[in-house]
């Protein structure tokens, strides 16, 4: 019964994640409107010629530069944090799909070592307290340090879209070109990290992330290790730490985008509420000392 | 005890947070744009865009070009903002020099 159970609802949360990030992409980026003066915290640059809403990165810069306190945007983001966590990052952040997609081409995997993987959150405050606070303050935002001027979702939203429009050549010049910008080089390393690795942006750069992160301890949602969720997607539910039917089997870990142990990360700083774990590792699983996890074949 | 605590801190950060959100769109709303090309002149070659300057009682001329990747971010947002100066509630523009003025 719970095999069947499993099997049935298996990649459901996947697939309606996948369906809002899509969807997502082009509210974020419709073409036909713009409006700067609404700060979404994810990673979608201002810039872009698509873009609705701007960038909370930029809009701290550009207020810092000038002296002054960004109070709606960190107001916004830390709101953000307060209702939901990180799940802007899992089911609504444009850069967050990209690093999904690219990370189910088919190639050798790197997983991060636990033991490294709960170390890394530094990287991205070091970003957030410097490049996005401290450099433009006292640097300005002309800085090459200055986040948003080496940001990869800036130069693939932004940069090379405009760079497109503006230059006159062939295809093949107009690449070349491109590859004159360090910035580009910078762009095409994160790609290829993105294919071999689970969300390196999100774990070792992401300003916003880290900033959202800090107050997933205290966000109103949380993802139930023993209440059922409303609706019928969200009725599995994560077996507490205790409850791993294999302890610790790893079967959450390898459904995580970010490599938690996700029975012991929850809802902790780095979790993006993306509900993977809840489908990976359902309640009552292993009653009879089975694997019980969703697809597994084991009996 | 432990609970009623977070609770009343997660009220507290959100009350905080809303707080500076209704600040941050009602105040600061900035007169002024500063937004030049490299050499400080109104470049007819490249994109010029105008706005009325309250303060100086006159239409201000200013232009921007995309010179290299970095500065096609600030600039071109720069632009936008300038087409729409009344909407600025979060952002603002930035730039070192003076404005052209016209």
């Amino acid at each position: 019964m719970q095999d069947k159970h499993n099997r049935k609802t298996k990649g459901v949360i996947d697939r309606w994640r996948t369906a809002v990030q899509i969807a997502c992409v082009f509210l974020l980026n419709p073409f036909f409107f713009r409006y700067m003066g609404v700060c979404v915290p994810v990673m979608n640059c201002w810039a872009c010629p698509a873009a609705a809403f701007s960038c909370p990165v930029g809009v701290v810069g550009n207020f810092l530069v000038r002296g002054l306190f960004p109070f709606a945007v960190i107001g916004v983001t830390v709101l953000c944090a307060m209702v939901a966590g990180r799940i802007l990052c899992g089911w609504v952040c444009p850069f967050g799909f990209l690093q999904d997609l690219l990370n189910k081409i088919p190639s050798p995997k790197f997983v991060v070592p636990d033991r490294v993987n709960r170390w890394l959150f530094v990287a991205p405050l070091a970003f957030l307290v410097g490049a996005v606070f401290l450099v433009p303050l006292f640097l300005g935002t002309d800085s090459k340090l200055y986040f948003c001027n080496f940001c990869p979702a800036g130069a693939l939203e932004a940069g090379i879209p405009f760079h497109i429009m503006k230059s006159e050549g062939t295809f093949l010049e107009i690449t070349l070109e491109l590859f004159t910008f360090w910035r580009v080089w910078i762009l095409v390393a994160c790609l290829v990290a993105f294919v071999v690795i689970k969300r390196p942006f999100c774990r070792l750069i992401c300003p916003i992330g880290i900033a959202m992160g800090l107050f997933n301890w205290l966000s109103f949602l949380k993802i139930s290790h023993g209440l059922h969720y409303w609706g019928k997607f969200f009725k599995a539910k994560l077996a507490p730490v205790k409850a791993c039917p294999l302890d610790d089997c790893g079967c959450c870990t390898d459904e995580c985008p970010v490599d938690l142990v996700a029975i012991r990360d929850v809802n902790k700083r780095d979790c993006i509420y993306c509900y993977l774990c809840t489908e990976a590792c359902p309640p009552r699983g292993g009653q009879d000392g089975s694997c019980n996890c969703a697809g597994s074949t084991e009996s | 005890m432990k609970r009623r605590g977070i609770f009343l801190l997660k009220i507290v950060v959100t009350v905080v947070t809303l707080v500076m959100v209704v600040q941050g769109f009602i105040w600061p709303r900035f007169k002024d744009i500063e937004v030049n090309d490299a050499e400080g002149d109104v470049n007819p070659d490249h994109n010029v865009e105008s706005y009325w300057d309250d303060d100086l009682d006159r239409e201000v001329k200013f232009s921007w070009y995309v010179d290299d990747l970095t500065e096609s971010f600030l600039l071109q947002a720069a632009s936008w903002e300038a087409l729409d100066i009344d909407q600025r509630d979060v952002i603002t523009i930035t730039s070192s020099r003076e404005p052209c003025k016209e």
